[in-house]
């Protein structure tokens, strides 16, 4: 509201201080003739002050003055036909005026309407900084804590909020340098080692680096059972090729997984990627068994009553992209493109602030030939 | 906030504009007086909303509001403050707001500073330029909006080309512009006076300081330029005959002879015509410079494709303002009276030398710059017109003209006497051998032409201070007679006095640098060492450093002459975040006899670095020039003439109009 203030009051000082002249009704101004005049009596003078001074010779003086005197003659005698001065009639300023109180502010009002921003405040970049946490301002809260940080290299707790939010928005070599940084401040607790570790293998793509090695076996030696650290040394291990070693690896962390673990899928996926006849994970032998023996409707059917269980516990707990993604998959099996394609949405909604969630969902509409969303 | 009120401000402003240019137009038609006068509040209003709108921009650049396009595009939260700020014009939009602020501000001054001009006159001058404020408020709102907005902001912004983040950058476009738009008052004036028919005393009076002003700006901006190219481009070189700088030049050129001729246009009331046809084309070649600098035609016709809505729209301006004029001119000057009959030998006589030699050099220019430009639009063949072309062009139309200008200023009005002014020389003359001698002995062996070079430059200096010597009876009088001619002596003719001893100073900085510059490129590693010019140069390694938005490397070196060491010089390879855009750091040491000019350049396999070192004899000289050429300016400007008292006001005698 203000902003329009301003502009109102800008505008009314523009056409006060620009139309004052028009009220003038009575001519005060000299004719054409003096003003010529008044220049060469000028350069008399200066002749004058020339000549008093000895800058200029006596003679010089006189031809100048006699030059000087025939042109002011010239211009005595050349306008004197001439109006002296102009005309102070009043109807056509009353146009003018009326015109330019109207047509000054619609040209500008309308350019600004076309081209303006009224709707948007500044964003000067301390200032946004600083309300970051009032506005729900991501962006914004990370350079704050940048800013905090290039004050305070020595804060361990800075880093360690810095990093998961790189990671949010998709820089995941800034996370793993400021992981790096938690890392090289602290005495690090084998989470932390874990946490490093995956940061270098997110901003590696999924490749587990020897240094990510290092920071997982570290952890495992200060806690050899920390499930996430042995689950990436598994991955590391099989990513070398040694797929026996780490299957045996991936087999022993289920083992131990409690039923209800929400990582079991992640792992149960590894392993059925490297034995493909697990393809099916919810598949027990019994169910395989008696799978074989049925007939192809029957067996579609017996899919579907466990891919309606998928959807529910999905409904239920969303936060598993494994399982949606694998939800999908089994509804294009399946023939039911719809429910694929609400699937996938219902994931996209669910990861919706997560970067790489929303390019794998992406890939997967890619890999179905299903059309893309806005979200992603 | 501000960002929306600067837009709205600019946008008032253009209104200001066509206000500005049809109301006093229209009324110094019509002979009323109100509607005359209000050209004066419009071209200060003008004035102050343009003011207004830059300072919000500026405020947004300090502020680093990344939510304006253009701050985003050409800033960053990390630079120093003094580059956030020149970052304002170091862009196209923001360069463009400073030109028409800065066409507004000369409007304005017009406005204030000339109560002595016919008011019809004066409200036709700031009708037409106003126009021309119309015409860039247009371009910039629609093609070059610096105030367009991102949604959202981005928390961090680009950054400014890093070759613009220096000093004398910083402030070399503020210098050129306020050159390039000044010769829009001396337009004006001109087009008032072909729609009028006619032209005042007070004309010829007043186009005269308007075309000082803007020369002087221009002399200080293209030094600034060239100085800038030669202690930050690394190459050693102070000028180039690139087309960016040839662009600033031609009008430098053009206003040179303009203020010539003005002179005589005031003194003895001749060559009007001529006059406002050269003061038509100064403005004329500035948006010529403005659009093959802003258009991007310079760096290759192709470019211009890439943005061709911005390159038409100036193209456009350009057709309808030159072509505009220039079809006026074609149509009113016969009209108008001519006056003053002269000798051919006289001062008159003189100066229409100094024009005809000024603008052909201009046109010599004017065809090195444009003639590949026009082939590679036409063939799409690509030839590049270099030093070569240019010394065999511009030199030989100079060099007469250099020659000349210290008789010029001896020769009497209407009619002279060349061989007086020749005897009144012999001083000079005599000053000027014994240079070359000097010269010939000094660096024997150098070329040839280096010696009458430096008796030019001897000749022009002696010559400039022959004239006043003689103004003030030197010698001939008793010394405290003399002294007291001296101080009585008008700004003028101390401001000439100044100029044409800046050119001869130049001249033999010019010639200098061409003919005894010492070049050494080699590779050294450290502790290695090189001699020039006698002195020896030992490169004694380099250490990194980080600065607020670069990483360089610094290379040391030591200079000393004899075993006595002198001074150490560094020389900087930068890298600047984020762009990652290298820069150098030239090494300088200044002799009283040249500079000492050290380059660390690229790293060679064998663990050394390319040094690349020049001796630069008198290198300051060119510089001084211009420095001692800008100060006549400036001394001239406040020369007392100009301060004409305005005609008292008349209670019109002749019988009031019935009413």
């Amino acid at each position: 509201m203000s902003l329009w203030i301003i502009f109102a009051c800008l505008t009314a000082a523009v056409l006060g201080f620009v139309l004052l002249p028009l009220f003038r009704r009575q001519s005060d101004l000299a004719g054409r003739k003096a003003y010529d005049l008044a220049v060469y009596r000028d350069q008399l003078a200066e002749l004058e002050r020339d000549r008093a001074a000895g800058l200029i010779l006596q003679n010089d003086a006189e031809a100048a003055r006699n030059e000087l005197g025939r042109r002011m003659l010239a211009a005595d005698a050349g306008e004197s036909a001439a109006p002296q001065s102009g005309s102070a009639s009043a109807a056509p300023a009353k146009v003018v005026m009326l015109a330019a109180l109207v047509g000054i502010p619609a040209v500008a009002l309308t350019a600004y309407t076309i081209l303006g921003r009224p709707d948007l405040p500044d964003v000067p970049r301390q200032q946004r900084i600083a309300d970051a946490v009032k506005n729900n301002d991501f962006t914004g809260m990370i350079a704050q804590v940048e800013a905090h940080l290039a004050k305070n290299p020595q804060d361990v707790q800075g880093w360690l909020v810095l990093a998961p939010a790189y990671r949010r928005i998709g820089r995941f070599t800034e996370a793993a340098q400021a992981m790096a940084k938690a890392v090289a401040l602290s005495e690090p607790t084998p989470q932390l080692w874990t946490d490093y570790g995956e940061a270098l293998v997110l901003a590696a793509k999924g490749i587990v680096t020897s240094n990510a090695r290092t920071a997982f076996e570290k952890a495992l030696k200060l806690d050899k059972n920390h499930v996430k650290a042995q689950f990436y040394h598994a991955l590391a291990v099989k990513q070398e090729g040694d797929t026996e070693a780490a299957l045996a690896e991936f087999k022993a962390i289920l083992k131990k997984a409690p039923k209800t673990a929400a990582y079991r899928n992640a792992i149960e996926r590894q392993i059925a990627l490297i034995q493909p006849v697990a393809k099916a994970p919810a598949l027990s032998k019994e169910q395989m068994e008696s799978a074989k023996d049925m007939s192809t409707g029957d067996r579609m059917e017996m899919i579907r009553g466990m891919v309606d269980q998928l959807a529910g516990r999905l409904a239920e707990n969303g936060k598993d992209l494994e399982g949606w993604l694998r939800l999908a998959n089994a509804r294009m099996v399946l023939g039911e493109k719809d429910k694929a394609v609400a699937a996938l949405n219902s994931a996209a909604e669910q990861f919706r602030d997560d970067a790489g969630a929303l390019r794998r969902i992406k890939d997967a509409r890619t890999q179905h030939g299903l059309p893309e969303s806005s979200q992603e | 906030m501000i960002a929306e009120t600067g837009h709205f401000a600019l946008l008032l402003a253009f209104a200001v504009a066509i206000y500005q240019f049809a109301v006093p137009l229209y009324g110094a038609h019509i002979r009323h007086d109100g509607m005359m006068a209000t050209a004066v509040p419009a071209a200060v209003m003008q004035f102050l909303l343009l003011c207004l709108s830059f300072a919000c921009l500026t405020w947004l650049f300090v502020t680093s509001d990344f939510s304006v396009h253009n701050v985003w595009a050409n800033s960053h939260s990390a630079k120093p403050m003094i580059y956030k700020i020149s970052g304002v014009w170091g862009n196209h939009e923001g360069s463009m707001l400073l030109w028409v602020l800065i066409l507004a501000l000369f409007g304005a001054l017009v406005a204030a500073f000339s109560g002595n001009l016919p008011p019809g006159l004066k409200a036709r001058v700031l009708a037409v330029q106003s126009s021309i404020s119309a015409a860039f408020l247009l371009f910039l709102v629609l093609s070059s909006n610096p105030f367009n907005r991102v949604d959202p902001a981005p928390i961090e912004g680009n950054g400014l080309n890093p070759i613009l983040q220096d000093p004398a950058l910083a402030f070399h476009p503020p210098f050129l512009y306020a050159g390039y738009v000044g010769l829009s008052v001396a337009f004006s004036f001109a087009i008032a006076a072909l729609i009028e028919g006619r032209v005042d005393a007070a004309w010829a009076r007043w186009v005269r300081p308007w075309t000082l002003a803007a020369w002087m700006f221009l002399t200080v901006g293209i030094a600034m330029g060239s100085w800038w190219a030669y202690y930050e481009l690394g190459w050693g070189g102070w000028w180039f005959w690139d087309p960016v700088e040839n662009a600033s030049f031609m009008p430098w050129l053009v206003a040179g002879a303009l203020l010539h001729s003005a002179i005589v246009v005031e003194k003895r009331n001749a060559l009007k015509i001529w006059t406002i046809l050269l003061a038509i084309l100064a403005f004329s070649l500035s948006l010529v410079g403005t659009f093959l600098v802003r258009s991007g035609v310079l760096t290759s016709v192709h470019a211009f494709a890439v943005d061709p809505e911005r390159g038409v729209f100036i193209l456009a301006i350009l057709c309808v303002f030159i072509g505009g004029a220039l079809t006026l001119y074609a149509w009113r000057a016969p009209t108008l009276k001519t006056g003053g009959l002269f000798a051919p030998i006289s001062r008159e006589g003189a100066l229409v030398v100094n024009n005809l030699l000024l603008t052909a050099s201009c046109a010599a220019v004017f065809i090195g710059t444009l003639y590949p430009l026009a082939l590679e639009a036409v063939t799409s063949q690509k030839i590049s017109v270099g030093p070569p072309y240019f010394n065999l062009t511009f030199g030989p139309i100079i060099l007469p003209l250099l020659m000349l200008v210290p008789i010029g200023p001896l020769l009497s009005w209407k009619r002279g006497d060349l061989w007086g002014a020749l005897q009144r020389l012999w001083v000079a003359a005599l000053l000027a051998a014994i240079f070359a001698v000097i010269a010939l002995v000094w660096q024997f062996g150098g070329p040839w032409l280096a010696p009458l070079g430096i008796a030019l430059g001897v000749w022009m200096v002696v010559g400039a201070l022959v004239d006043t010597a003689n103004r003030i009876q030197l010698f001939r009088k008793p010394l405290n007679v003399s002294w007291s001619r001296l101080k009585g002596l008008p700004g003028q003719a101390f401001g000439m006095m100044l100029a044409h001893l800046g050119v001869g100073v130049m001249v033999i900085g010019i010639v200098a640098i061409t003919a005894w510059r010492e070049e050494v490129i080699t590779v050294l590693k450290p502790n290695e060492s090189l001699q020039m010019a006698g002195t020896t140069v030992t490169f004694l390694g380099e250490t990194p450093l980080t600065g607020p938005n670069y990483t360089a490397e610094v290379g040391r070196f030591d200079v000393s002459i004899g075993g006595t060491k002198i001074t150490t010089l560094t020389s900087e390879k930068r890298v600047f975040q984020p762009s990652r855009q290298p820069t150098t750091e030239v090494g300088l040491h200044a002799f009283w006899t040249g500079d000492l000019y050290v380059v660390m350049g690229d790293a060679d396999t064998s663990g050394g670095r390319t040094v690349r070192a020049y001796f630069n004899p008198l290198v300051h000289f060119i510089w001084l020039g211009a420095i001692i050429m800008s100060f006549g300016a400036i001394v001239s400007l406040f020369d007392r003439r100009y301060r004409v008292g305005a005609p008292k006001r008349t209670r019109a005698p002749a019988p009031q109009p019935a009413e």
